[in-house]
């Protein structure tokens, strides 16, 4: 699997109202990812080890929290996981979250697989300084 | 993922007078199956279908790893265990081998819907080619490797109807020098007070003679039953697909034919835009092996009642002496099984991806055979009749419409995934290289 031909895909608002077209974000050329939070009290860079995953097969999930001044958050409670709501599920594995953060200031989420092609939402959630927020990505799974 | 950002913004497309921003980025990534344009042949330089979808779907026979088996790739392990493999005298009656249910001419899968031995059982007997590829096995997952599958139906009541203790003192006796050549001097069975003919867990009679067997001499007899296994698991991760028409096809496209070397028919090559276009078989059928390797439930016809496939498997998975961590494996260092989730929704009746390699060799079809062509196949995931029992049918299913041409081309597709087996693996070994 070439990594041009992946996609990371933001495709909310594709299936909505069509008289007035929602703005796709722009295929990303990478599995890695940042973006601010919901209510934007964080930033949160997303990685994928390997990256990109191989299909049916054991990944990490990493995230890593900052606030939207660039200050690292490692004392958080994150939690990472992902679904398929197209299919109406999630994972066929149950992840399991390292204590606190590794040495470059990753929160790990082991055991991560998405087991079918697909659009899969990966769910970032935090319980941090600044209050509780959440996020997600969206992955086009080839 | 070309073909899903396709549909998306095909979807928006058709339902709007203007379609949404889309940047060039992404439309650069739409492009390729599913494009009705290049579909039809609007290009007709380029090939029919992405070539980088086609690089997938190639066939690749790179070995998976299989850490709980430290025989997995020794060839002597291996050249037992065909010995083994179609060796009726692993069964106590001296009727069944493994090669009586996995049929050779089958594509080493049943001929019968579900698979006849002794008795009948309750699900078909699935294909073995290709099988090293997947992390689970049985229908419903509930062993982890080859060899830990290989265990249960020597001592299936319905299959060959045997004991472990029967099956470790014959494999010890029988091939006794290869069995030592491979594996080390066995374990000496002759006394029959320590170890009687007949033993295995469970209820009656050949329970009780195994609980009343030393512990320390329980494991011995477990040791040699779960090499035995793993030999028979060695000769089974010999059973690789070859080369078929469509990685032919495949080599020449991506060696720049748009054509494929004329390795497909007309009718094939239509057959594949189906299958990775608007027929999206590819959802399930993908990478080399066309299996995701993952347990779906399709919501097919029970003609036996309920069978909760997966649910059922993983939980039983997690429990087995054979898998990865427990006393027989070889390692327990056991990813797959830490973060198996057994109570996830999804696996109640669902069941696991078969292979498309040499389908057209495999028939019946399906986890109990209920269909006994490709066509019956197709017209199932044409018209989905009827609902499931329980659970709901995967939801990325829905009926395909399809006319008889495209099931025609779909069939040809299919049927251009056959490559031979090794004539060497379809019959049991000359006598001087196993007995």
């Amino acid at each position: 699997m070439s990594r041009s031909s992946l996609a990371m895909l933001v495709v909310t608002g594709l299936a909505g109202g069509c008289s007035t077209p929602e703005p796709v974000e722009p295929v990303q050329r990478s599995w890695g990812a940042e973006k601010l939070t919901q209510v934007q009290r964080y930033r949160v860079e997303m990685a994928l080890d390997p990256e990109p995953p191989e299909l049916g097969e054991l990944f990490v999930a990493k995230a890593r929290v900052s606030l939207p001044d660039g200050t690292r958050v490692p004392t958080a409670v994150v939690t990472l996981d992902a679904r398929m709501p197209q299919h109406d599920h999630g994972m066929e594995t149950r992840p399991v979250m390292r204590d606190g953060v590794d040495e470059a200031g990753w929160y790990v989420a082991d055991g991560f697989k998405f087991h079918m092609g697909g659009d899969w939402t990966l769910y970032v959630r935090i319980e941090g300084p600044g209050g509780p927020d959440s996020t997600t990505f969206v992955y086009g799974v080839p | 993922m070309r073909w899903a950002c396709t549909l998306l913004v095909g979807v928006a497309l058709a339902a709007c007078d203007a379609p949404p921003a889309v940047d060039a980025t992404s439309v650069d990534a739409t492009s390729g199956a599913g494009d009705p344009d290049v579909a039809s042949g609007g290009s007709p330089a380029a090939p029919p279908v992405d070539p980088e979808v086609l690089a997938r779907l190639r066939l690749d026979t790179t070995p998976r790893p299989a850490p709980t088996n430290r025989w997995a790739d020794d060839p002597a392990a291996a050249a037992l265990g065909h010995a083994l493999f179609y060796d009726p005298g692993l069964s106590p009656s001296g009727t069944v081998s493994c090669a009586t249910c996995h049929d050779p001419a089958r594509n080493f899968g049943g001929s019968t819907p579900l698979a006849e031995a002794l008795g009948t059982t309750d699900r078909h007997a699935p294909t073995i080619p290709g099988s090293q590829w997947g992390a689970w096995f049985y229908w419903d997952g509930r062993a982890d490797s080859l060899w830990a599958q290989a265990l249960g139906p020597m001592e299936a009541a319905a299959e060959m109807g045997g004991d472990r203790m029967y099956v470790a003192r014959y494999v010890t006796t029988a091939y006794a020098d290869d069995w030592t050549a491979s594996f080390g001097q066995p374990p000496d069975f002759s006394d029959m007070g320590r170890f009687p003919a007949h033993a295995r867990p469970g209820e009656g009679p050949m329970g009780e003679a195994w609980e009343a067997m030393a512990p320390e001499d329980r494991a011995l007899v477990d040791q040699v039953f779960a090499t035995a296994a793993k030999a028979i698991g060695a000769f089974e991760r010999t059973l690789v697909p070859t080369d078929a028409p469509f990685d032919r096809y495949v080599d020449a496209v991506l060696a720049g034919d748009p054509d494929g070397g004329g390795h497909l028919t007309d009718e094939a090559v239509r057959g594949l835009e189906l299958f990775v276009g608007r027929a999206n078989c590819i959802a399930c059928h993908h990478g080399p092996q066309f299996t995701d390797r993952a347990f779906h439930n399709l919501g097919l016809p029970e003609p036996h009642g309920y069978d909760p496939g997966r649910a059922a498997g993983a939980v039983k998975v997690l429990k087995s002496e054979a898998s990865c961590g427990g006393p027989m494996a070889d390692t327990d260092d056991c990813p797959e099984l830490t973060y198996l989730d057994p109570a996830f929704p999804d696996f109640q009746a669902a069941f696991k991806t078969p292979s498309l390699r040499n389908v057209a060799t495999s028939a019946p079809y399906m986890h109990k055979g209920q269909f006994a062509t490709l066509a019956d196949v197709l017209t199932f995931y044409s018209e989905l009749p009827g609902d499931p029992a329980v659970n709901h049918r995967e939801l990325t299913l829905q009926p395909l419409g399809l006319g008889a041409g495209d099931k025609a081309a779909l069939e040809a597709f299919l049927r251009s995934l056959t490559g031979p087996l090794p004539e060497a693996q379809l019959a049991p070994p000359p006598p001087s290289d196993g007995s």
